[in-house]
């Protein structure tokens, strides 16, 4: 998929631990790993919102797309 | 009553699968043990050659009928194996799918066997004063009903699989939603 997911990104600029981002979030570490390494195949607006708000970023700084 | 899992009504379907599988074995072994014995004990026999060409073609129609209860043996066999995944509730499983296409295939396999008994049986009556007409159309009726069935059973458990394969893809869609 030529979606990529750059959370390692974001994660490494607020100086966040996955773990921490996770519990915050309300998802588990599991499915945060899911996201990080490209398996997922979709995300819900839900959670996709949760993450920019703990993050203090756009979806653009989560998601990007390369062909 | 609980459907799936340890004591269920799955885990009771898979024992009787397993008791008709062992009982069409033993028929299998019966029909093909007497068909050897016939053809061998009186191949000798004044009338016996007199109607060659017609007990040929009951050999061979007796051969395939055996040949089908094989082939049926190798579909309860996949039966029993799902049954032990929906035992183990291991639903939603590749393995599942592949146990089900094989039914499919297997189950066409079957009907086109039955055929072949369609038409030797169409040509011994013909052949045989034995019969009445009406007796001839039954058993022909008989026969072609085995045949649909099988047919029909083969194509829908291939469009059931389809389905389950799509049902597989949604739950690994919906694990690998975030």
């Amino acid at each position: 998929m030529a979606i990529i997911v750059n959370v390692d990104v974001m994660l490494a600029k607020r100086k966040m631990s996955s773990q921490e981002l996770a519990q915050k979030v309300g998802i588990t570490p599991a499915n945060l790993s899911i996201l990080k390494t490209n398996k997922a195949k979709a995300i819900r607006f839900s959670t996709l919102d949760k993450i920019c708000e703990v993050l203090d970023c756009k979806p653009g700084d989560i998601l990007d797309y390369k062909k | 009553m609980k459907i799936l899992g340890e004591k269920s009504l799955s885990s009771k379907v898979k024992v009787g699968l397993e008791v008709l599988f062992v009982i069409i074995a033993l028929l299998d072994i019966v029909i093909f043990a007497t068909i050897g014995n016939i053809v061998l004990s009186e191949s000798k026999d004044i009338v016996f050659k007199n109607y060659l060409s017609e007990i040929v073609l009951i050999t061979i129609i007796s051969v395939v009928l055996c040949l089908t209860g094989l082939v049926a043996l190798y579909i309860i066999y996949q039966f029993i194996k799902i049954f032990k995944n929906l035992k183990q509730n291991k639903l939603f499983e590749n393995e599942n799918t592949k146990y089900l296409n094989k039914i499919a295939l297997f189950s066409i396999i079957i009907s086109v066997l039955y055929l072949i008994i369609l038409i030797g049986i169409s040509i011994t009556l013909n052949k045989s004063l034995q019969f009445s007409q009406l007796d001839a159309i039954l058993i022909k009726v008989i026969i072609g009903v085995f045949f649909m069935g099988f047919l029909v059973f083969g194509i829908g458990i291939k469009i059931l699989n389809e389905i389950y394969k799509k049902a597989i893809e949604y739950k690994e869609e919906n694990e690998l939603t975030v």
